[in-house]
């Protein structure tokens, strides 16, 4: 990565050869065969429809075509440009070997941009192999490396704690990780609202994708489905009943890779399900014990069966005994495990939940109401969103249930507590101007372009808020969005 | 596997209008000759000709087919199995031929809805959008294909895929996209191969699409490339290319079936029955025949005798109906539904592919009341008859009741449904065939004394039923309902009318909700906009129960008029003498 930034900054400080512009940002999208032009701290895009200035923090790279004159600006530079010299990285070379090593460089970056970019199809993919995982990718590696070393992380942490390893007869996890949601569905063959799976028969084949906008749901995800495969690695021939296999993956699906550190922390708020619980709970709905868990197939496992699972582990008294109940499932000789096809054994909801009752001992209904209580104190005083992540999808929930004020006031606090997602505004700003705010609405588009100047969309949504204001500017922008992004006037398709 | 519930709350289904048929008539001769084979095809609109590979059959195209020209599928199955999981599954290979028009595919971007819905007003005083500035309309567009990749992208179901090559040739004096593509994560049927071909024409691309199994394509490659080096250009005649995506604009719609007075809905729907037909006989292959019988008009690929047998239960199940159910709807015509019998389950399946709104359930809002079904070798034995006469029955009571049909509680929606579905011909006459592991399973209930008590069953809403053991109750329902339809019920003076009389009641109590509503009494709040968080948090609960609320009032206000004279004594004879039935 460092590298990747260093020939940026020079680049950008360098006097460049004609070429062919070329864009590459940090979150791995590639703007070519656009005219463009470097400027203080970043570059220019000359669309047709207007300039788009991109800010150099959000630049991976860029080959920029430019002038390789010198203009000396004292006696000692002059003379040294009347014998044929001019300064190239600290040294004073000759034009020719300047342009030359120029030339070299930016064959070196263009090929490996290219490169890059023929990754981006699947059949390109790259390959390759950490201690534990067998990884095929299309993202760019820079970006991946983070995902592997977190995985890897992440596989020691959990062998520890629940003492397993890899099977000798297994080969490595194979980790399909693709560039993109589009890229995910056509290649991964999932259903448009999965969001990663992980395939446990005939062979293990775990499948996610990473999203530019919210890099920490890639990860989340991410490690919700590795967790299934670590759960495989209790018991290869066991399956996990969906409560608590997806309870469990949801909370190691919320951990956090501090790649400065090399920490993984494990078990931290899986924010985005809080908030489901927290609308049932507005709603008036409070999940019991023996309803969530003789429910064999509940969308609640993911949200109230996370919360128990996030209660139990986090509390002394019970973490022991959770881990003891769930370990029982595949290996203990007091549970009665049942055929689920394919050669694995499964659990049946009845017989979870006695040996729930069993290991976690509660030994008669006073003591399930008990212990219900408690779960559901927990859920309500306990657990809460902390940072500007979770009150962005608190803000999103609200205004996908038609609560507009609470979204109103979640995007502010989302705001205040230092929110840097272009998306956050660009929703925010939507709310604003359906309650005909429009000026606090194209504020807030300004800033979302501000953040994401090369996002097609919020092009597109300013200049409908700016029609009957200024046509000509509406119209503008919303040429620029198509421009950018032919898709930019569909963003309602899949949002 | 890990899901967004928002994701799927926030899924719209691109419904095309709510369309549909009939005629009366028969409206096609039946044809002669066997299956086509290696015969050449020719497009006069698009202006191309293709042979298809030899011993390939052609598969008809669905009437209200906007993208797909032309299908074959190979007579032969070929097999493809796992190699460590062992299971082993079939194929036939396929071609299709799609047409993309530039027209269409290149039209710019349909603008989102403008004036008052769309784009904003002028300020107010303040400063701010005065409130015509909302996007306050959600507008259900069909946005048609861009290109052969995002059609597949949008349509193709056999898995995941990716693009393996890609060529730029010339074929014939045409410019030609050749593309390879892999099916290879979460292959239905095992891995695939692609080929595709797409012919740029200078007004449409034509896609000559032809899908095989993975280790299969050495064996079919030399087949593959003769029918795509079979494409030719030939002159256009007739009608010109198409200009729109839409097929559905102009086809009657159930809404519009269900305007006006009995005698009005009567014409409608007959009149929608002839337009569908005639469209729908235009697209079959010559191989196929068309024929009336009776209420049913059928298209069948089988032989005649089959599609006699399964038009004749067909027929037989509709008079079930009209005599069993004639309280449901007495004065609503039901259109004479389109019975379209595929050879087998691969033709019936290739055939609903791609299909606007998916599998065959979605009869019921497309262009036609057309229920594909296929021969099957357990003849009206089969899984396959029971299916289609549950369909009948979803039609048959959307037509005469569509309000009822779905107020039905669910033991009732899904005991009587099941009732149809084991009605088989035997002779020249129904008789009904239960469900033999079904019934085991209740008698096994019966017997452990965990059974549901028939009060319960019958009080219960769609989250109790549909809860943890829904299994149960489901065939616990189709126990219930046959005892009242064929059991001691039917022979006892108090019960024998239970059955009738509750769907009465509960037709009673829908118009009366009906009638509260359109005078203002319905007792659903109109919410004000909020003012305050706490305000909209309260609507926010209320909107989450008053569906919930409203199927219990309908419960429980049917269940008092049906029951209300019942006594626990009562309800416990019942549930005696119903147990005992359960032999």
């Amino acid at each position: 990565m460092k590298r990747w930034l260093l020939a940026c900054a020079a680049l950008l400080g360098t006097p460049t050869l004609a070429q062919d512009d070329l864009l590459c940002l940090k979150d791995g999208r590639v703007f070519a065969d656009l005219s463009m032009e470097r400027t203080d701290g970043g570059v220019t895009i000359h669309f047709e429809n207007g300039d788009v200035a991109v800010p150099g923090g959000l630049i991976l790279d860029a080959l920029v075509a430019g002038s390789s004159s010198f203009e000396p600006t004292n006696d000692e530079e002059r003379e040294k440009l009347a014998k044929g010299f001019v300064p190239f990285d600290g040294k004073w070379v000759s034009q020719k070997r300047r342009d030359q090593l120029i030339a070299k460089r930016l064959k070196e970056r263009r090929e490996a941009i290219e490169e890059m970019q023929a990754h981006r199809e699947w059949r390109n993919r790259y390959r390759e192999e950490s201690k534990n995982f067998a990884f095929e990718f299309t993202v760019p590696k820079h970006i991946f490396d983070g995902y592997r070393e977190s995985m890897e992380a992440y596989f020691s942490i959990f062998a520890k704690d629940w003492k397993v390893k890899r099977p000798r007869d297994r080969p490595k996890l194979s980790v399909c990780f693709y560039g993109s949601r589009k890229e995910f569905h056509r290649t991964g063959g999932a259903g448009s609202y999965v969001l990663g799976y992980f395939k446990f028969h005939p062979e293990f084949d775990l499948n996610i994708y990473y999203d530019r906008l919210d890099p920490a749901e890639t990860e989340d995800v991410m490690f919700h489905e590795a967790n299934h495969y670590l759960q495989k690695l209790i018991d290869v021939d066991f399956s996990y009943p969906h409560w608590p296999g997806e309870a469990l993956a949801e909370y190691y699906g919320a951990s956090a890779w501090d790649p400065d550190s090399g920490k993984l922390t494990t078990g931290l708020i899986q924010e985005g399900r809080l908030i489901e619980i927290q609308n049932d709970i507005a709603g008036g709905k409070m999940l019991g014990l023996a309803e969530l868990i003789l429910d064999e197939r509940a969308y609640e496992h993911y949200t109230w069966g996370w919360s128990l699972v996030h209660f139990l582990m986090n509390d002394k008294r019970h973490a022991k005994k959770f881990q003891k109940f769930f370990v029982a499932l595949a290996k203990g000789k007091d549970v009665r495990r049942e055929d689920r096809g394919m050669g694995l054994k499964t659990v049946r909801g009845p017989e979870v939940w006695r040996a729930f009752r069993d290991y976690l001992g509660l030994r008669d209904d006073e003591d399930v109401v008990e212990l219900q209580q408690k779960w559901h104190a927990y859920v309500q005083d306990k657990l809460e969103l902390t940072s500007a992540r979770g009150l962005e999808k608190a803000a999103l929930s609200a205004l996908r249930t038609g609560r507009d004020l609470r979204a109103q006031r979640l995007f502010e606090e989302a705001i205040a507590a230092g929110s840097s997602s272009a998306l956050t505004y660009h929703k925010y700003a939507g709310l604003l101007r359906n309650k005909g705010k429009r000026e606090a609405a194209v504020a807030n588009w300004r800033r979302a372009i501000e953040l994401d100047p090369l996002a097609g969309s919020y092009y597109y949504a300013l200049g409908r808020a700016l029609a009957s204001k200024d046509k000509d500017e509406s119209a503008r922008l919303k040429a620029l969005g198509l421009e950018i992004d032919p898709e930019a006037a569909s963003e309602w398709w899949w949002d | 596997m890990r899901v967004s519930l928002a994701v799927i709350g926030l899924v719209l289904a691109v419904a095309p209008a709510l369309a549909t048929p009939v005629s009366p008539e028969p409206a096609r001769p039946v044809a002669a000759g066997g299956p086509v084979v290696d015969k050449l095809h020719k497009d006069t609109r698009f202006g191309y000709q293709l042979r298809a590979p030899k011993g390939w059959s052609q598969i008809p195209v669905k009437a209200d087919e906007a993208w797909l020209l032309a299908k074959w599928m190979s007579d032969k199955t070929y097999f493809w199995t796992e190699k460590k999981g062992g299971w082993t599954w079939e194929h036939r290979p396929e071609v299709m031929v799609l047409g993309f028009v530039h027209a269409i595919t290149q039209a710019p971007e349909e603008p989102e809805p403008d004036g008052k819905d769309g784009e904003d007003g002028e300020d107010g005083e303040d400063g701010e959008d005065g409130g015509d500035g909302k996007d306050a309309d959600v507008v259900i567009r069909e946005n048609p294909y861009r290109d052969y990749e995002d059609y597949l992208d949008r349509t193709y179901s056999g898995g995941g895929f990716y693009i393996s090559s890609r060529k730029e040739k010339k074929h014939k004096g045409v410019e030609v996209t050749q593309l390879e593509i892999k099916v290879e994560k979460l292959a239905t049927t095992g891995p695939k191969r692609i080929i595709t071909w797409i012919y740029h024409l200078e007004d449409a691309d034509v896609a000559v699409h032809i899908e095989v199994l993975e280790d299969k394509y050495s064996k079919l490659r030399s087949a593959i490339n003769s029918t795509l080096n079979s494409f030719k250009t030939i002159e256009r005649t007739g009608d010109g290319l198409p200009t729109s995506a839409s097929t559905s604009s102009d086809w009657i719609t159930i809404y519009e079936m269900e305007q006006g007075s009995p005698a009005e809905r009567r014409e409608k729907r007959m009149e929608a029955v002839r337009q569908y037909r005639e469209r729908v006989v235009e697209t079959l292959p010559d191989d196929w025949t068309a024929k009336e019988y009776d209420r049913v008009f059928v298209l069948s690929h089988v032989d005649a005798k089959y599609a006699k047998k399964l038009a004749t239960q067909a027929n037989l199940v509709l008079d079930w109906l009209d005599e069993n159910l004639h309280f449901v709807g007495p004065d609503e015509y039901v259109r004479s539904p389109t019975l379209r019998i595929c050879k087998d389950f691969d033709e019936a399946s290739s055939f609903s592919q791609g299909r606007r709104g998916g599998g065959s359930g979605w009869f019921l809002f497309s262009s036609g009341a057309e229920i594909v079904t296929h021969k099957d070798e357990d003849g009206m034995i089969s899984w396959e008859a029971g299916l289609l006469n549950g369909q009948l029955f979803d039609h048959w009571f959307d037509d005469r009741d569509r309000d009822l049909h779905w107020a039905l509680p669910n033991w009732l929606s899904h005991g009587l449904r099941e009732y149809v579905v084991n009605l088989r011909l035997k002779g020249r006459k129904l008789e009904f065939r239960p469900d033999y592991w079904d019934k085991d399973e209740v008698r096994e209930l019966v017997r452990e004394g965990r059974a549901t008590h028939p009060r319960e069953l019958m009080s219960m809403t769609s989250s109790q039923f549909n809860g943890s053991g829904s299994w149960d109750r489901n065939r616990e329902s189709a126990a219930l309902v046959h005892f009242f339809l064929s059991g001691a019920a039917k022979k006892n003076k108090r019960t024998k009318n239970t059955l009738p009389n509750f769907i009465r009641d509960l037709r009673g109590v829908i118009t009366s909700i009906e009638k509260e509503r359109e005078q203002g009494e319905d007792g659903e709040t109109v919410h004000e906009a909020p003012e305050t968080e706490e305000e909209e948090e309260a609507q926010f609960k209320a909107r989450r129960e008053a569906w919930k609320e409203k199927e219990k009032r309908i419960l429980d206000e049917t269940f008092q008029r049906s029951f209300g004279g019942w006594s626990d004594k009562d309800w416990d004879a019942f549930a005696k003498v119903y147990f005992a039935s359960i032999d």
